[in-house]
C-alpha cells in the first residue's frame, strides 16, 4: 500500500483482503482456497493467477525440456567416453572442464554467449522468442550448467563398475563390447546418476529462471520474479507451489525410472 | 546451481584417525593451485583496500562523462577502466562491487558453517524426536532449489543488507548438518569416544572436545567448495534485482546494469564477468584441492 493512500481506502482494501483476521484463519483460508482449487488472483493485473500461469507454462517448458535431454545427452556421452579411457587427455580435461563449469553462474554463461554469438559474430538472436534460432543460446546456456555435473558422475559411477568382476565376465564370454559396455556396464552404474538428475531438475529450474531473465524469454521464471520485484504474494505463491510440485513429481519420475531399470528394485 | 557436491563421507573403521595429505595427483597441475591462491589473496586485499585505493566515489556521476571506453580502448587516466551510463567510474564501482560480494560470501560461509555444524551436532548428539525433527527441515531444505527459497525470502524479508547475508548464510546450512550429524553417529561407537564416556564425561563435553574437533576437515572442505557456489547466488539474486540494492554495488548488479548497454559498451557486463568467473572457478579449485588432500577416499 503507498504510504500516501486515504485512510478510508486502507481500511477497506485491509478488510476486503483479509489482513484484519488472525495468521492462523488466513492460513487456515488460504487451505480451504486451495482444495477448493482457488489460488487467487494477482494483486496487480486482477486475473487469476492459474490463467497467467498457464500462458508461461509452456514457454518454460519449450526451454527446459531441450536443455534437459542436451544436458543428459552431453553428460552421458562425455562421462562414458571419459571413464573408457581413463586417464587421457579427454578424461583429464573434462575432469577440469567440470570444476570450472560448476564455478561459472549461469547467467555469466549467458551474457558470454550473447557477447560472442550476437554482437560479435552477428550469428544468433540475443533475446526473446520466435524463430529456431532463438532457442538455441538460451538451451544451450541452461544445459551447460548441469551437463559438467552429470559427466562427471557418469565417469565417476562407469569407473567403479568397469572394475568389477561382471565386467570382466562378460567381455570374457565373448560380448561386444559394446553390449557390454552399455548393457552391462551403463545399466549398473546408471542408477546413482538417475538420483542426482532427479535432484539436478530442481536446479535447472533455478537455472530457467535465471536464464529466462538474461534471454527476455516469456516464460514462468520471470513471471516469478517480476512477482517478487512487485511483492505480488498471490502470483508467487502459487509459483513456489507450482515448481515445488514439478520437483516433487521429478523425483517420483526417478523412483518409477528405478524400477524399470533395476530388476532388484522391481520385487520389492 | 545447486550442484551436487560430493562430500567426504565420514572416515570410520578401516582408514586412521589422522588425515595423511595426499601426494600431488596427476592431471591437475599444481601451477593452478598456486594461480587460484594468488587470484583469491588478490581479490581479498584489493577488496580490503578499495576505500583507500579508489580514484572515485562509487555514486559519483558526471552526466557529460558517460559511456568513456576504458584506458586502453582510448580512454582517460582519470577513468582507468572507462564509466558507465550515469558516468561512474567503473573501476571503482569494481572494486567495491569485489568487496560487497566477497564480504557476503565470507558472512554466508561462516553462519553456515556454524548453524550447520551447531545443528548437526544437536541432532547427533541428542538423537530420538529431536534428531527426527531437525533432519526432517535439512531434508525439505534440500530438496528445493536454494535459488527459489532466497527468492521467496527476499519477497517476505525485503533486501535490507542484513536479510540477504542471513538468507544467504541459511541457504545452505543443511549440507553442513547432514555431514556433521553424520560423522556425530558415526563416532559413536569408537573406542576413544567410549574411554571419554568411562572416564565420566558428559554428553555436551564429548561433543565439543571429542567429536566436534574430529569433523573438522570434511567441514572445512565443503566451506571451500560452498564459499564459490554461495558467490554464485549472490551474483544471481543481485543480477536478479533482488539481492545487492543501490546505492551498493555487488558484482552481480554491476551485471545486471551492464546488460542493458551490452550492444554499445559491451566491456560494462565483460569486467564484472571476468572478476566473478576468476573468484568462483579460483575458489573452486582450491575446494577440490582441499577435497582431494583432506579425504583420502576421493583419490581416484
Amino acid at each position: 500500500m503507498p504510504p500516501e493512500m486515504p485512510e478510508a481506502q486502507r481500511i477497506e482494501l485491509r478488510a476486503k483482503l483479509g489482513l484484519n483476521d488472525d495468521i492462523a484463519t488466513q492460513y487456515l483460508g488460504y487451505g480451504e482456497a486451495l482444495l477448493r482449487g482457488d489460488f487467487g488472483q494477482s494483486f496487480f493485473s486482477k486475473r487469476p493467477v492459474v490463467e497467467l500461469f498457464m500462458e508461461r507454462v509452456p514457454n518454460t517448458l519449450l526451454l527446459t525440456v531441450p536443455a534437459f535431454v542436451l544436458s543428459v545427452a552431453i553428460g552421458l556421452c562425455g562421462g562414458l567416453w571419459a571413464a573408457l579411457r581413463h586417464n587421457s587427455l579427454f578424461d583429464r580435461s573434462l575432469t577440469t572442464a567440470t570444476v570450472v563449469m560448476q564455478a561459472i553462474p549461469n547467467f555469466v554463461v549467458g551474457i558470454a554467449t550473447i557477447l560472442i554469438f550476437s554482437l560479435s559474430l552477428r550469428l544468433l538472436p540475443s533475446g526473446g522468442m520466435g524463430t529456431w534460432k532463438h532457442f538455441i543460446l538460451p538451451v544451450i546456456t541452461l544445459a551447460l550448467a548441469t551437463c559438467a555435473n552429470t559427466a562427471h558422475l557418469v565417469r565417476t559411477c562407469m569407473l567403479e563398475v568397469l572394475a568389477q568382476d561382471y565386467m570382466r565376465y562378460a567381455r570374457s564370454k565373448g560380448l561386444s563390447p559394446a553390449v557390454v559396455v552399455l548393457k552391462h556396464g551403463l545399466r549398473n552404474a546408471i542408477l546413482p546418476v538417475l538420483t542426482i538428475m532427479g535432484l539436478q531438475f530442481g536446479g535447472l529450474v533455478a537455472g530457467a529462471v535465471v536464464t529466462e531473465s538474461v534471454f527476455a524469454w516469456p516464460g514462468a521464471g520471470r513471471l516469478v520474479i517480476d512477482a517478487v520485484m512487485k511483492r505480488d504474494f498471490a502470483l508467487l505463491q502459487f509459483g513456489i507451489l507450482v515448481f515445488s510440485a514439478a520437483i516433487i513429481f521429478a523425483n517420483l519420475l526417478v523412483d518409477v525410472a528405478y524400477g524399470l531399470l533395476d530388476p532388484r528394485i522391481r520385487e520389492r | 546451481m545447486s550442484i551436487d557436491i560430493r562430500v567426504p563421507e565420514p572416515i570410520v573403521g578401516e582408514t586412521e584417525d589422522k588425515l595423511v595429505l595426499a601426494p600431488p595427483r596427476r592431471g591437475r597441475p599444481p601451477a593452478a593451485r598456486i594461480i587460484s591462491l594468488s587470484i583469491l589473496f588478490l581479490m581479498i586485499l584489493l577488496a580490503l583496500a578499495a576505500p583507500a585505493i579508489t580514484p572515485h566515489d562509487i555514486s559519483e556521476q558526471s552526466l557529460l562523462s558517460r559511456l568513456q571506453p576504458p584506458v586502453f580502448a582510448g580512454g582517460t587516466d582519470d577513468h582507468p577502466l572507462g564509466t558507465d551510463h550515469l558516468g561512474r567510474d567503473v573501476f571503482s564501482r569494481l572494486l567495491f562491487a569485489t568487496r560487497t560480494t566477497l564480504f557476503i560470501a565470507f558472512a554466508g560461509v561462516f553462519i553456515g558453517v556454524v548453524a550447520g555444524t551447531l545443528g548437526g551436532l544437536i541432532s547427533g548428539t541428542l538423537g530420538g524426536w529431536a534428531d527426527q525433527c531437525l533432519s526432517a527441515v535439512v531434508d525439505a531444505q534440500a530438496a528445493v532449489p536454494t535459488t527459489l527459497v532466497a527468492l521467496t525470502a527476499v519477497a517476505l524479508a525485503g533486501t535490507h543488507p542484513l536479510v540477504l547475508v542471513l538468507i544467504i548464510g541459511f541457504s545452505d546450512y543443511y549440507r553442513y548438518a547432514r555431514i556433521v550429524r553424520g560423522q556425530v553417529v558415526a563416532l559413536q561407537g569408537r573406542s576413544f569416544i567410549e574411554a571419554a564416556r568411562c572416564s565420566g564425561a558428559s554428553p555436551w563435553r564429548i561433543a565439543m572436545r571429542h567429536v566436534l574437533p574430529n569433523t573438522f576437515s570434511p567441514v572445512v572442505v565443503l566451506a571451500s567448495l560452498s564459499f564459490a557456489e554461495i558467490v554464485v547466488l549472490e551474483s544471481s539474486l543481485s543480477f536478479l534485482g533482488v539481492g545487492v540494492q543501490p546505492p551498493n554495488v555487488s558484482l552481480g548488479s554491476l551485471l545486471g546494469e551492464a546488460r542493458n548497454y551490452l550492444i554499445s559498451t559491451p566491456w560494462l557486463a565483460i569486467f564484472p564477468c571476468v572478476v566473478i568467473v576468476m573468484i568462483t572457478v579460483a575458489a573452486a579449485t582450491i575446494g577440490d584441492w582441499l577435497r582431494a588432500s583432506l579425504d583420502p577416499r576421493s583419490r581416484t
